[in-house]
């Protein structure tokens, strides 16, 4: 293997690994309540946090670009996750009892890529999503992308046009790129994140929009740099690393790297992380998780690229 | 004419902020009437009476805008007016090439003063022409990085006039999307002073097709329209006006 590659993706590497460690050790956190019938699950608090450890492992077992400690942590960590979901049985009982709802499918896609199936799911969601009714789910346009990126990741027929579907997202319109805010930017990182199958695919995203982006992602991430919002940074840093060419921005890694805590956790912004360990995961799973993204793909994206700057 | 008081420093900013809102009005063609004259009437206290020549010096080009881009008539009267202001508050003698000029702020004065003396000279003031300070200028140019140029760019926003041309013109030019980054930045901080001034180099050239697109004359409605009512905010959106080519009446 080539060691060629930039000095930052030490750093990288490093968040990396100390957030895996961190996500690794609040796996109590992470476990579905016991004793609670699957219908009575919290999409949002219970389901997913769950899915987006298993989103996060799943890309660290695809990029296999880490050193050993991740290499024995992910497998083990996809697993656990999907035994919490009872090997599939609880995803499949949400999908049976909400026909319509798309979170039961896009979270057993991120177990499908590990190699975790469930029969009667796979003939659920087959089904469903050949409905006329899931060409028309009512969600923002980014999501439809989500939907689309789940039901590529299960192997099923594409039935939707991409760039139709990217058209009607926020970034499909290349708007004026100061108009726009907090929430509309993970709106934007979301649609890179699903069109590119969070970096596997970056000439999925159409080269107008990848120029849309070298072009303003350097504004957008040093406003949210200052301000120390430490997961919208990690997901802007994650949308760089999506694209065909990534830019590198190795001070928002220094930064991101002096933000992560010692064991792992890294803050949503600048606010004090709670000394309750339940609430300090409520508040920071999420920015942790992005954090073990990101450097999952600095380093395998990254190594042998030439430093650039 | 409103009344100053307050500590200097406040009589300082009251004075260029007069000055700016004379000059909003007179390129709008809110005002018939624009000179700067009266910047020398001797009225009110000895610090309101410096405080209005240092708004001029302030404003540096700016403060000529209604004669160079409005047509308005440049008497002798407002010559002096600026000239005196020249000699109250004198250009350093320190050398812009100086080495202690980390923050640029010699090199900054000096750019702002050949653009003066640019304008002056339009205006038919003999010998008031000065050189390009020499140094091309490694540290207000695009090397250091957009974020950091930008800082630059915006201190020097009296040089984005129509009509003006040098080295950082030419820079701006060609380096457009690192100034577009600027402004998208600032709009976002809702810095919108600093937006206004950087939206000014973009416009500086008239509106420009850029790849991605990135409009100009949609930032300075915005600005018009939210960032409210400082009069230097809006002189410098009612110079981008001109350069766009509109002019800055409604």
């Amino acid at each position: 293997m080539s060691d060629v590659r930039p000095y930052w993706v030490a750093t990288a590497h490093q968040v990396a690994v100390r957030a895996l460690g961190w996500l690794d050790a609040a796996r109590d956190h992470f476990a579905l309540p016991v004793d609670v019938a699957s219908d009575r699950l919290r999409p949002n608090e219970d389901i997913k946090p769950l899915g987006e450890l298993a989103l996060t492992v799943s890309i660290a077992i695809r990029e296999a670009a880490a050193g050993s400690r991740e290499a024995q942590l992910a497998p083990a960590l996809a697993a656990f996750a999907w035994a919490q979901f009872r090997d599939g049985d609880v995803l499949y009982e949400l999908q049976r009892e909400q026909p319509i709802e798309t979170f039961p499918t896009e979270t057993y896609a991120w177990f499908a890529r590990t190699g975790h199936r469930h029969p009667r799911l796979d003939e659920l969601v087959a089904h469903l999503s050949g409905l006329r009714a899931a060409r028309v789910t009512e969600v923002v346009p980014n999501r439809t992308l989500a939907i689309y990126n789940a039901e590529r990741l299960l192997g099923l027929p594409n039935r939707d046009d991409p760039a139709a579907l990217t058209a009607r997202t926020w970034l499909g319109g290349t708007p004026e790129p100061w108009a726009i805010d907090f929430f509309t930017l993970y709106a934007v990182t979301h649609a890179v994140f699903h069109l590119t199958d969070w970096a596997a695919r970056p000439d999925d995203l159409p080269p107008h929009l990848q120029t849309y982006l070298h072009a303003w992602l350097p504004a957008w991430l040093e406003v949210y740099l200052e301000a120390g919002h430490w997961d919208l940074v990690g997901e802007l840093l994650i949308v760089d690393l999506c694209l065909t060419e990534p830019d590198d921005y190795p001070n928002a890694w220094e930064a991101l790297a002096r933000a992560q805590q010692p064991d792992g956790l890294l803050p949503t912004g600048p606010e004090r992380v709670p000394t309750d360990a339940a609430q300090a995961f409520r508040e920071h799973y999420h920015p942790t998780i992005v954090a073990a993204i990101a450097g999952t793909l600095a380093v395998s994206r990254r190594i042998g690229a030439q430093a650039t700057r | 004419m409103p009344v100053i008081s307050g500590p200097p420093r406040a009589v300082y900013a009251t004075a260029v902020e007069t000055l700016a809102g004379s000059v909003v009005r007179a390129l709008t063609g809110a005002d018939d009437a624009f000179q700067l004259a009266g910047q020398l009437v001797a009225e009110g206290s000895p610090a309101e009476c410096r405080a209005r020549l240092a708004a001029v010096r302030v404003l540096g080009p700016d403060a000529l805008a209604p004669f160079a881009l409005a047509g308005h008539q440049f008497g002798p009267e407002d010559a002096e007016v600026v000239e005196t202001g020249s000699q109250m508050f004198p250009t350093s003698e320190r050398d812009p090439d100086a080495t202690d000029d980390a923050d640029n702020t010699v090199l900054v004065r000096a750019l702002r003063d050949w653009a003066t003396g640019e304008v002056l000279t339009r205006l038919g003031v003999a010998g008031s022409a000065r050189a390009y300070p020499a140094r091309r200028g490694a540290s207000v140019g695009p090397d250091q990085g957009w974020l950091a140029w930008g800082g630059v760019l915006a201190q020097l926003s009296p040089l984005a006039t129509p009509g003006l041309d040098g080295p950082l013109h030419a820079d701006a030019r060609r380096y457009r999307l690192d100034v577009a980054r600027g402004v998208t930045r600032a709009m976002l901080r809702r810095d919108y002073l600093t937006a206004a001034r950087l939206a000014r180099w973009l416009a500086s050239g008239g509106e420009v097709t850029m790849d991605p697109p990135f409009a100009v004359e949609p930032v300075l409605r915005q600005l018009e329209l939210v960032a409210g009512a400082d009069p230097r905010l809006q002189l410098e959106i009612a110079i981008a006006r001109y350069g766009l080519g509109g002019g800055a009446g409604e």
